[in-house]
């Protein structure tokens, strides 16, 4: 289990975190929140890379503020922007990881590289120099070397960034498989679809705080009922009633659609009662939190 | 100045006003160029000599001085990243993609650094100028002057400077590679003695107009009295100002090649196979938690001298220490009673403190540089293991140098028919260099962990190593801080005991360097 508890960090004139408390178990946990919310920081704290003004941070009993080789140990970090050394080839830079995770025997470790640079589907360009990686490869080869050394927490931080479709489910797979080991896994992500499909539980992050936490199905109950769909004018939209909230807007054949959540009931007849998605869901907890404009 | 940054050409030079401006390198260039006017200013040769400190003389002596001892490293420091900066930062498809021609951006950053480095230069002729009003006992000081401050300036210092910034941004503009650039004016400095003790017998005005940092002019007033010299007003001859168009010539050809030849891709990266369905069974491989570092630590020493075989700079690098230390010796005849191994020693030890404060400035931000660090540094290993395998790889790339040079000195030895003292190499090189070189390697990662930046930390390591050398030369040298030896050993001390301490205190000084450089390693985001 991972505790995070109250965890604070500031930059000068930013409050990146302000009392961050999560409690972390096995399963694919999601952090959710807009950009500049606090992900990437709480990220690096929780990957021993950023020292809290305040709080701390544990995983099965290991402090990872102060026993940081031992919570290393345990680690498999994938950070949001990171490269390689472009000359040396993938089972090279997979090598070099593996060896500084502690994995000596040099024959199960060609065995542990193989088959995971097999399922990033890169063992066939496994003697290939990392500089001549697509953007979607060199993404691949950093999720396989978070994977190495069977980490017991695993933290990716927006892995799914440049990634084509059929590679982020094949991603997806790949997370879900590991979190079935009885790992923690913790994903952020700012695509909501990513923690859907993914996510055992979710929490949203907004201006450095939890501002909740929820399973997906849970989430998806409290808005049932509630949240309404129209194509509109902006002349119609702009004269909805105060206690409506306007979930989301987009363009779609030219028309306005606009979803809201509405406790009371349709706002007018030109909207008709929609499925709940945990897009509603995120968008309608920032806007209470005052997030979305 | 808005009209002119209004066009392209005018906002890459602006662009690179500011950029420096925000920059710690320039100031910090500055305070070592002011500290250096200071240092020649008090306590130079002109208190000794009975010359004036602001004579018309020693003004274009002093900068020319200043041109040969500091500036071409410092010129390379400055210019080599120029252009190889925005591809590093990534910045190049957001500047290509705008209506810029490839003139206006590569003319815009050779303009804007150059005058960077003139204002860094300009550093040391105010101080200069501005020390004037100062003196110590027995100095002799003339009436106040300007103006010969500010033309043997644009002269001596500004127009030396010209065409090796050209070179240097040419070289780091074409290669994309800063080491590339250091290893052309350390290159630079052996072609340019070498040529000098070629020159010595051809007429003065041609050593003079061949010249390219007019250090020859001052033979022009050879064997004149100090009073005499203090009278003298330095004249720019005809042979003077042809060198000087010349090198105009050679930064404007520099630069032209650049155009021609600069290419704004970047290499061709081949996508992977299409993707292939495979079962796939979680590897679970064991991680035992009392493993010994030993592994980590060599995987990542390894993996260290494996990133520094494959920098293109230093196949070039060890080919032109290997070639400037044994053509030292091919070239020039060498007494046959002369200890070969004990004379490319001071040569090697120029070439190994280079490729220490480079070669280790490069493992230490390579890393940044290619943000793989939140990757190592979430690794579970300890920061000792990290900062001694960089050191040690670097150590290993200055004893391969080393071994090349033995042997190619030890060739010429056997060519020539002499065996004295072919026997000394190893211990010469071993006592004398080897632990010179840990030192320096350990230096050079304290300097880097501590100062944070490359550049910076190139610097100050230039500037040391010039201190130390002032120092050596003014006849100020002890073993206590001396701890490369330099000529304070001679082959016959080789059996004194007070050497092999010294040596034991030298490895002690690199083992304390290199636990600062544990220390000062902050493995933060």
């Amino acid at each position: 289990m991972l505790h995070i508890d109250a965890v604070t960090k500031t930059y000068p004139g930013v409050r990146a975190l302000d009392r961050a408390t999560l409690d972390v178990g096995p399963g694919v946990f999601g952090l959710l929140g807009p950009n500049g919310a606090g992900k990437s920081t709480l990220m690096q704290v929780i990957a021993t890379l950023l020292d809290p003004d305040a709080g701390g941070v544990s995983f099965d009993g290991v402090n990872f503020l102060s026993q940081r080789l031992s919570a290393r140990r345990l680690l498999g970090y994938l950070p949001q922007d990171f490269g390689f050394y472009p000359t040396l080839t993938a089972r090279q830079t997979m090598s070099y990881f593996a060896r500084l995770k502690g994995m000596a025997l040099r024959d199960e470790r060609g065995r542990a590289i193989d088959a995971l640079l097999d399922r990033v589907n890169l063992l066939d360009v496994r003697d290939r120099r990392v500089g001549g990686f697509s953007g979607g490869m060199r993404q691949r080869l950093g999720i396989a070397q978070a994977l190495l050394g069977a980490p017991r927490l695993i933290i990716v931080d927006e892995p799914t960034a440049g990634l084509d479709p059929e590679e982020r489910n094949r991603f997806h797979d790949l997370l879900a498989d590991a979190a079935a080991n009885d790992i923690v896994v913790l994903l952020s992500t700012h695509i909501v679809a990513d923690v859907a499909n993914l996510c055992s539980r979710f929490a949203i992050l907004q201006k450095g705080k939890i501002v909740g936490v929820d399973t997906p199905s849970s989430a998806l109950a409290t808005l049932r009922g509630s949240v309404f769909e129209a194509s509109i004018s902006s002349a119609a939209l702009n004269a909805l009633p105060p206690e409506v909230a306007v979930i989301s807007t987009r363009r779609f054949e030219g028309a306005l659609r606009v979803r809201v959540f509405a406790s009371g009931g349709p706002p007018s007849s030109a909207f008709s009662v929609a499925d709940p998605t945990l897009e509603d869901y995120y968008f309608s907890v920032l806007r209470e939190d005052g997030a979305v404009n | 100045m808005s009209r002119i940054a209004s066009v392209p050409f005018g906002g890459v030079v602006q662009a690179e006003l500011l950029y420096n401006a925000k920059r710690i390198l320039p100031y910090a260039l500055m305070v070592i160029f002011s500290g250096n006017a200071l240092l020649w200013w008090g306590w130079g040769p002109a208190v000794a000599r009975g010359w004036a400190v602001n004579s018309d003389f020693y003004i274009s002596r002093m900068f020319v001085m200043f041109s040969f001892m500091t500036l071409p490293l410092f010129v390379a420091v400055l210019m080599g990243d120029v252009v190889a900066r925005d591809f590093e930062a990534e910045i190049d498809p957001l500047i290509f993609s705008k209506p810029i021609r490839r003139v206006e951006y590569i003319a815009g950053k050779f303009i804007g650094n150059f005058l960077v480095l003139v204002c860094c230069e300009a550093a040391f002729a105010v101080t200069f100028l501005a020390l004037q009003s100062a003196r110590v006992p027995e100095m002799i000081v003339l009436a106040p002057r300007v103006a010969p401050f500010l033309r043997h300036f644009v002269f001596f210092t500004v127009l030396s400077s010209l065409p090796l910034a050209a070179l240097c941004f040419a070289v780091g503009a074409l290669t994309r590679n800063v080491k590339l650039v250091y290893g052309t004016t350390v290159a630079f400095y052996c072609l340019y003695i070498a040529g000098q003790i070629r020159m010595r017998e051809i007429p003065l005005h041609w050593r003079i107009a061949l010249d390219p940092l007019l250090m020859n002019v001052e033979q022009l007033w050879r064997g004149s009295s100090a009073l005499a010299l203090n009278q003298v007003t330095v004249p720019y001859n005809g042979w003077m100002l042809a060198n000087r168009a010349a090198m105009l010539v050679v930064a404007v050809a520099c630069i032209a090649v650049v155009n021609m030849r600069f290419a704004t891709s970047r290499p061709r990266t081949r996508a992977a196979s299409g993707l292939i369905a495979i079962d796939f069974a979680w590897p679970a491989p064991s991680i035992a938690p009392s493993l010994p570092a030993i592994d980590p630590w060599l995987a990542a020493t390894a993996t260290e001298l494996r990133l520094l075989r494959d920098e293109r700079s230093f196949g070039l690098a060890a080919a032109v220490t290997v070639i400037a230390c044994v053509a030292s010796l091919a070239a020039f005849p060498v007494p046959p009673s002369s200890v070969y191994a004990a004379r490319t020693v001071d040569s090697l030890l120029l070439f190994l403190f280079a490729i220490a404060l480079f070669y280790t400035g490069e493992a230490f931000h390579r890393d940044r540089a290619l943000r793989v660090e939140p990757l190592l540094w979430s690794a579970p290993v300890s920061n000792g293991v990290l900062v001694t395998a960089k050191i040690t790889a670097v150590s290993v790339v200055g004893l391969v140098v080393m071994v090349l040079v033995g042997a190619g000195s030890a060739l010429v030895q056997l060519a020539r028919g002499t065996t004295h003292g072919l026997a000394l190499y190893l211990p010469i090189y071993g006592v004398i260099l080897v632990p010179s070189l840990l030192f320096m390697v350990a230096a050079s990662a304290a300097l880097h962990t501590v100062a944070r930046q490359k550049h910076l930390a190139n610097a100050a390591g230039v500037a040391i190593a010039g201190a130390f050398y002032s120092l050596v030369a003014r006849g100020v040298n002890h073993p206590s801080f001396n701890f490369l030896l330099y000529e304070l050993w001679s082959p016959q001390s080789l059996n004194e005991r007070w050497l092999l301490a010294h040596r034991a205190y030298t490895c002690a000084a690199a083992a304390l360097l290199a636990w600062t450089a544990i220390r000062f390693m902050k493995r933060k985001a």
